[in-house]
């Protein structure tokens, strides 16, 4: 539970996330699209992938439906998203719902960004 | 126009073409009876005289425009012209006239009682035999509905498009904030004890952050609206819980009275709003009467059955607002208050998510006299609670 994989087309919310995360003791690894994504995390085997949800090519939800395959490690999952130009935020991260374990609103705090890994993560 | 007997159109399509008179004289009576069943309105204007009076005018133009042809005989038909009637238009028209030029403009006309319509007119010189001009052929259309139909659509198209791109741009914002958002509190924790001026920077930084999060949201809420419906819930207590939260965010000095169903519990229907998009619009609309009083006051806030509809008001007893600021409330980015203390989204806010539930919201406002905005919302199925209408 301790490795987290981040999947997130854009640099500066991954080394965000990143940062925030390893401060907090986690090993953090990161990919920079849903492609490199499903292959780290079949090759990693993360306890927990935080995913963005609107990404070129292979998206959010592809990914998830891919570490959700049968003989998968079916690691927790935390969908992100701020929304795109066609959906908004809360119908993108209701999109995931049911499928994530955890959705969070881009932009966020750092707070709660670590409430949601924790608890993703079983710690108290 | 002397001899005023079967005119027959030379060019193939009627219009843009010249009508020479003189032909086919046992066509008149019949040529008459479809001019006066005709759906369109037919003008004939002599032109030989100085105002080119009336000589004709068909039943349909007297149904249309509401007046009977004694009226309006001998007359210019400029008549159907009001205060809101193009300038531009009535120019091209008087340059196509002047040159006996044939024209066809759409522009707006008034009826008799006083109804504008948006009026296609299409005007002929008539030319005699002899190559003098006689006289104008009008032909009237009134095409409101189209001209509405229209705008609703060219509405809705920029309203898509304006959706469209604040989505994006809020995308790209969002990602953009991450950073400035989350880090600076990672910073602080590492600074020494010592560093207070740092550590209010990076407040100031945060701050800031979270203030532009929250106007990428504002914009997306007024330019796309509500992104699924809500279920329907109880007005009276979906209200008051939005209230109870909204009163929460404005100044101590400032009160709320309850009126209405606000007052005495009566449920009044159904409605199909979120709670979080009323509480902010609650929010808004109490901020914006709190600072008109300078902080100090009462605001009133009611809720009644309005037929098929349920009507919010907050008003005020603050300065209310002229007529110039009071046609611009709801637009985007306007404001009155200093840079700094308003991005003037409040209420382009608040008529987005009104408008998302289907309602509507005004506005009635003096200076000197208060300010009153009313929101009607529409009662969603089930209609009004007639059961346990009146329980308090
Ligand atoms: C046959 C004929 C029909 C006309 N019908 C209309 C009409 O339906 N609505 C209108 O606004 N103007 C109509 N006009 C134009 C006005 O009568 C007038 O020519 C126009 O306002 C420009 O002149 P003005 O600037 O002197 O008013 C018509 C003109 C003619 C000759
Ligand atoms: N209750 C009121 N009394 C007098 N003027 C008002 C009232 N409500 C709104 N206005 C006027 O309408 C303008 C626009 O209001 P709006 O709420 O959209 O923006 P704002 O309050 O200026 O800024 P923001 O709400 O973004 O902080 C205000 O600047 C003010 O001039
Ligand atoms: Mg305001």
């Amino acid at each position: 539970m301790n490795r987290v994989l981040v999947i997130d087309d854009v640099a500066g919310v991954r080394r965000t996330i990143a940062a925030i995360l390893r401060r907090e003791g986690y090993e953090v690894i990161e990919a920079r699209d849903g492609r490199e994504g499903l292959d780290l995390a079949r090759g990693q085997a993360p306890g927990i992938v935080i995913t963005d949800l609107l990404m070129p090519q292979v998206d959010g939800i592809e990914v998830i439906e891919g570490l959700r395959r049968p003989g998968g490690a079916r690691p927790k999952v935390l969908a992100i998203s701020g929304g795109g130009s066609l959906v908004g935020a809360e119908e993108a991260l209701g999109m995931a719902e049911g499928l994530a374990d955890a959705t969070l609103r881009k932009p966020f705090e750092a707070e709660e960004l670590v409430g949601a890994v924790a608890a993703l993560a079983g710690r108290p | 126009m002397g001899r005023g007997a079967g005119a027959a159109a030379e060019a193939g399509d009627g219009f843009g073409g010249v009508l020479r008179l003189g032909a086919a004289a046992g066509l008149e009576r019949l040529l008459r009876a479809a001019i006066e069943t005709s759906p369109v309105n037919v003008t004939l204007a002599d032109a030989t005289k100085p105002g080119r009076p009336l000589l004709y005018v068909n039943p349909a133009f007297c149904e249309t425009t509401g007046y009977s042809a004694e009226e309006v005989l001998g007359r210019n038909c400029r008549f159907l012209q009001g205060p809101d009637t193009d300038p531009e238009a009535v120019e091209r028209l008087r340059g196509a006239l002047a040159r006996a030029e044939p024209i066809r403009i759409t522009l707006l006309n008034y009826r008799r009682d006083g109804k504008p319509f948006w009026n296609e007119l299409s005007i002929l010189p008539v030319f005699g035999t002899d190559g003098q001009l006689e006289a104008f052929l009008g032909q009237q259309v009134d095409v409101t509905q189209e001209r509405i139909a229209a705008e609703r659509d060219g509405q809705r198209q920029r309203v898509e498009a304006l959706g469209r791109l604040a989505g994006g741009v809020a995308h790209e914002i969002n990602n953009l904030l991450q950073p400035m958002l989350a880090l600076p509190s990672l910073v602080a924790d590492a600074l020494p004890a010592e560093a207070e001026a740092e550590r209010e920077w990076l407040t100031l930084i945060q701050d800031h952050a979270r203030q532009a999060r929250s106007i990428v949201r504002d914009v997306l809420a007024f330019s796309r609206g509500s992104e699924k419906p809500a279920k329907p819930r109880e007005a009276t207590a979906l209200v008051t819980q939005a209230l109870g939260f909204a009163q929460g965010l404005i100044p101590p000095g400032v009160s709320v009275r309850r009126t209405g169903a606000l007052a005495s519990g009566a449920r009044l229907g159904l409605v199909a709003v979120e709670e979080t998009q009323l509480r902010q619009v609650l929010t808004n609309l109490l901020l914006n009467a709190a600072q008109a009083m300078g902080g100090h006051g009462e605001v009133e806030v009611g809720l009644v059955g309005d037929g098929d509809a349920l009507r919010l008001t907050v008003a005020d007893n603050g300065p209310g607002m002229d007529e110039a600021v009071r046609a611009r409330i709801f637009e985007p980015f306007f404001t009155t208050k200093p840079p700094g203390e308003g991005t003037g989204l409040g209420l382009s806010v608040v008529h987005g998510l009104v408008a998302s539930w289907g309602g509507s919201a005004g506005v009635e406002s003096r200076p000197g006299q208060g300010t009153c905005i009313t929101i009607h919302v529409p009662v969603a199925a089930g209609g009004p609670d007639q059961s346990v209408q009146g329980v308090s």
